[in-house]
């Protein structure tokens, strides 16, 4: 060791005088003021957002259809009317006219966004004279988006994650796409297969599809060897990615005539009639097809790059597709890159004319959503897939930016926060609860296992104040199906909020002991230790307060659990957080290892994909993202074995009707608010759709 | 240079990394998560999951799995990212250079700051700029990096558009040659004073209390005595001895720098290897953590060394033992 002879420093010269640190507890005292007058009115400031969200959607559904038709809509409702929707969420038009904000007077021109005026009545809001004049298109230039997450090598037909699909869709194709209100239009099929055109035969259990000619992969060679999209590729595409590694898509696996899921020898009905003809074959009807084909759940890849049964390694690394942009280097070792930026360039022969318009794309990660934001703002990305709640009101006050709502998201659809009961006995895979159960089933919850308590937690929890929580941005859900769904229902009667009511179940239910305080926080006994209680026995005040548990997998839903932490606690229930961290909730939740758990469930387009998964007995599994409660319940169960296979919309509502229904009864998971997402994009830059991963197909930017 | 002083200076850098190594290998082991469940997103069964796991070798025992990584690292091979699916040593080169770039230029604004802030503030004690840089180092010294940060951010950045807020370079315009050392320059100047800020506070105070020491000194005295001007003493003999702690902290502080640059890395977007930890961590990432912590462990062991090397280059007193 090195020994210094160097001179000490005098002691008394070492470190910082009180005076000194008097100046440090001044200026954190100072910095603390700021943050408490900056936070206080939140609740003010996030009515405000929700109306300038709904004023920037209008704003965009009216350009689009500025874009689509020549002209602008005459009003509101001619946005939602005809076969083209442009206004995803019709409820928006109700909250035009009297949302807070409105600063000029009922139809006098000065209330609305610049050009914009505010109408009386439900016309709402005017765009002005002149489409098409502040928006015109302009061929070639880049395009910035700020992604949320790294770079993922994996393409989007292997997963489900929001990160890849969020990088990676621009550059394929499904066979139908969904437009704005989730309708089917034609993408690389040339017609919507209908029972009137004869696309849709015996009962619905065969699925034609005709194809676009003149589609060709990437990697086609005009002087060479040509690479045109095929029905081979289809079938591929399905039987040895789709229904092997797509995590929702495969789910239709089992209703496929022939299907055969052992290892190396995938094989489904889906029948090459012709080169350009596919035809999917299934046992028995199945309704959620054309929901299912689009370019997040059934992107397509190309056959003629693989053979025989390639890895999911294999598979991951491909990157070669139809969509509007593609790689310049697709053989680089590491494809599609501009240094620690993600790259692709226009494909020059797509198969939509004049799209796409932009020259690249460059796809920054910045998965700090701060640096997100200010780096929208700053005008260095051009676009944003997410403007996180917080920072909505403050986007939308910059006039360099605007903003899109859409249910859309990167993993899927149509979200709903959730917060779930474990209605089984806490490590129990296999419990029940609500009507007729298999045999030998164990026992349900001791505590939550009361339909009684779930009631009464259910109408503890204020769901307008977890909306104000999230700054207003969505609505509360007032049934378990998203109201973006056709089978949504507005008749069935969730319970509401009433802690008068959860306060009489509660004592009903026997928790009419009298209350433990702990920190001067009231406490209800739980049975989990008390085994007394399970048994109908009375019950014991040893002093000693008990909670029930809660698992979170995202720090993002901290504040809307705080809200439930608070209903509970008013009622007299103590919450008690087990876990934060995704990775950690996932090893919680596979075990079943809780009793609540608060979860962001994106629904998709149709029942059967996303809705299906949390509240069907075959999907109590060791699974995520599965039914977490461990609801059973035949009359449930009924609903989705013959909705899937239900065509008719008329009867396919009944069912699903039925099954809402049940639900409102047994009460296993209270659907709390539908989460929209708010896109952000660079004011100089027009004709997104962001309402898919191919939302730059006809986007272009004045610089 | 005492070449055997070297050579047992660096032997002892091995069994401190490979403890390290060992720590973090044990300690991520034990953290809760799973790479493969962050891979393989929703809807994976468990065989589905396993096979995964086997396939990126996540199966086999901890201490077989910590015997194979070692032995690859000692061939230099530190594995493939799990989430990225590319080497990580090609990973690690590909931040490297942005890392080096911030911190280098953090320390050299710091140390050039504080000699010259320091100086000033010796020349005349307890005056009206010694307080003021008193206080404003303090305040400086007691601000947290990311927050510094966002606010220089909203007040400068968003206000005035001088500076970019994200980045290594502008991703729209990919320029080149002179053009694009510029452009690195632009970007460069908010994450590198901002993570010079509490260097440059904590220096200054060392360099100012080092001068006031020395120019009370016999050899000082003398130096007036025989009618050098002020500056000259002070920049000539003065500072050079009141320099000596200041090495000795510089080189201790690369750790500190390093920390530094995660934050301010993720605040600013600046793709260097405080982000790709940052990244890798939420991942799951495991074989670019370990790769990270054993690079910046590393890093500041090699950093001490030379630090005592320069110390005693610097100050003939200081003898290699």
């Amino acid at each position: 060791m090195t020994k210094r002879r160097t001179t000490r420093l005098h002691k008394d010269e070492d470190g910082f005088t009180l005076i000194e640190l008097l100046v440090v507890i001044i200026i954190l005292g100072v910095l603390s003021g700021v943050v408490v007058f900056a936070v206080r009115g939140a609740g003010d400031k996030g009515a405000a957002a929700a109306y300038a969200t709904d004023v920037q959607t209008l704003r965009t559904a009216q350009e689009a259809f500025c874009a689509e038709k020549g002209f602008y809509a005459a009003d509101n409702q001619q946005l939602v009317t005809g076969d083209k929707k442009f206004l995803s969420e019709p409820s928006t038009l109700n909250r035009i006219v009297t949302g807070p904000g409105i600063t000029g007077a009922c139809g006098d021109g000065n209330g609305g966004p610049s050009g914009y005026r505010i109408e009386c009545g439900a016309n709402g809001m005017k765009p002005p004279a002149g489409c098409g004049t502040g928006g015109a298109t302009v061929r070639g230039g880049t395009l910035v988006v700020g992604e949320s997450g790294t770079i993922p090598t994996s393409n989007p037909a292997t997963t489900t994650g929001g990160g890849n699909h969020a990088y990676w869709e621009i550059m394929y194709n499904g066979l139908i796409a969904l437009d704005g209100a989730g309708n089917p239009v034609p993408e690389l099929a040339t017609t919507v297969p209908t029972v009137a055109n004869g696309g849709i035969s015996d009962g619905g259990r065969i699925y034609r599809f005709t194809l676009r000619d003149e589609v060709y992969w990437h990697d086609d060679n005009p002087a060479g060897v040509r690479r045109k999209f095929s029905a081979t590729d289809v079938k591929f595409t399905f039987e040895k990615a789709l229904l092997v590694h797509h995590g929702r898509t495969k789910n239709m696996a089992p209703f496929l005539a022939s299907w055969d899921s052992s290892p190396f020898a995938q094989v489904a009905s889906i029948d090459v009639i012709d080169p350009l003809t596919v035809q999917f074959r299934f046992t028995n009807p199945y309704a959620p097809l054309l929901k299912q084909l689009n370019v997040t759940e059934a992107p397509m890849l190309p056959a003629h790059r693989y053979t025989g049964n390639p890895s999911l390694a294999t598979l991951t690394s491909n990157v070669i597709g139809t969509g509007p942009f593609k790689c310049a280097d697709p053989t680089a070792a590491v494809p599609c890159r501009s240094g620690t930026d993600a790259k692709v360039v226009r494909n020059g022969t797509y198969f939509r004319p004049g799209k796409p318009l932009l020259d690249e794309i460059i796809m920054r990660p910045l998965t700090d959503a701060t640096a997100r934001k200010n780096a929208l703002r700053n005008g260095e990305v051009d676009w944003v897939w997410d403007v996180p709640e917080q920072f909505v009101a403050e986007v939308q006050a910059d006039t360099r930016v605007r903003t899109a709502s859409t249910q859309s998201l990167g993993g899927g659809p149509n979200s709903i926060d959730t917060f779930i009961f474990n209605n089984t006995a806490p490590g129990d895979r296999n419990g029940q609860i609500g009507g007729p159960a298999p045999a030998g089933t164990p026992a349900p919850h001791p505590v939550l296992g009361d339909v009684n308590v779930r009631k009464a937690l259910f109408q503890a929890i204020n769901r307008p104040a977890v909306l104000a929580a999230r700054f207003g941005i969505g609505k509360v859900a007032i049934a378990p199906i998203s109201s973006e769904l056709p089978q949504h229902a507005t008749d069935i009667n969730l319970p509401a909020f009433d802690t008068t009511a959860a306060d009489n179940l509660l004592n009903a239910a026997g928790w009419n002991g009298p209350r433990i305080t702990a920190n001067g926080v009231p406490n209800i006994r739980t049975a989990l230790n008390h085994p007394q209680k399970a048994t109908g026995g009375p019950r014991v005040a040893d002093g000693q307060p008990l909670t029930i548990d809660f698992i979170i997998g995202n720090t993002n839903f901290d504040a809307r659990m705080a809200v439930i932490d608070a209903n509970l606690a008013a009622v007299g229930v103590d919450l008690n957080r087990l876990a934060s961290d995704p990775d950690a909730t996932n090893k919680v939740f596979i075990n079943r290892a809780f009793d609540t758990h608060f979860i962001n469930l994106a629904q998709g387009y149709d029942p059967q994909i996303g809705i299906r998964r949390s509240y069907h007995t075959d999907q109590v599994t060791a699974t995520t993202f599965t039914n977490a409660a461990g609801y059973k319940n035949t009359t449930v169960d009924n609903a989705f074995d013959q909705g899937v296979r239900t065509l008719d919309p008329a009867a396919r509502f009944g069912l699903y009707r039925q099954f809402q229904a049940q639900v409102a009864t047994d009460v296993p998971m209270v659907p709390l608010i539908e989460t929209p997402n708010v896109r952000g994009f660079n004011a100089k830059c027009t004709g997104f759709m962001e309402y898919t991963g191919l939302f730059a197909e006809g986007a272009s930017c004045q610089r | 240079m005492n070449l055997g002083y070297l050579g047992r200076r660096l032997l002892q850098v091995v069994p401190v990394v490979a403890g390290i190594l060992v720590l973090t290998f044990v300690l991520i082991q034990i953290a809760p998560g799973d790479p493969i469940d962050a891979l393989a997103s929703e809807g994976g069964s468990e065989a589905y999951l396993d096979g995964l796991r086997a396939d990126y070798g996540l199966d086999r025992p901890i201490p077989q799995q910590l015997g194979t990584y070692a032995g690859n690292v000692l061939q230099g091979d530190l594995g493939v990212s799990i989430n990225k699916g590319l080497p990580v040593s090609a990973l690690v080169r590909s931040r490297l250079q942005p890392t080096l770039l911030l911190t280098t230029t953090a320390l050299v604004i710091s140390t050039l700051g504080a000699l010259v802030l320091g100086q000033l503030a010796a020349r005349r004690p307890f005056g009206l700029f010694d307080l003021l840089l008193n206080s404003a180092t303090l305040v400086l010294y007691a601000l947290p990096a990311f927050w510094l940060a966002q606010i220089v951010i909203l007040t400068v950045a968003l206000r005035t558009g001088w500076f970019p807020v994200q980045g290594f370079t502008d991703a729209r315009n990919q320029l080149t040659g002179v053009d694009h050392l510029l452009d690195i320059g632009r970007h460069l100047v908010l994450p590198s004073l901002v993570l010079a800020a509490s260097e440059v506070a904590l220096l200054a105070r060392i360099t100012r209390t080092g001068l006031l020491q020395e120019v009370g000194r016999d050899y000082v005295r003398t130096a007036r005595a025989k009618g050098l001007d002020e500056p000259r003493i002070v920049s000539h003999h003065a500072l050079r001895n009141a320099a000596l702690p200041m090495i000795a902290i510089v080189g201790s502080r690369v750790g500190f720098l390093l920390s530094g640059a995660v934050l301010v890395e993720t605040v600013f977007a600046w793709p260097g290897l405080g982000t790709l930890l940052v990244e890798s961590a939420r991942a799951q990432d495991h074989p670019v953590v370990l790769a990270l912590v054993l690079l910046v462990s590393a890093s500041v062991v090699l950093a001490n060394l030379v630090t005592d090397l320069i110390s005693a280059w610097a100050d003939p007193r200081v003898r290699y033992r």
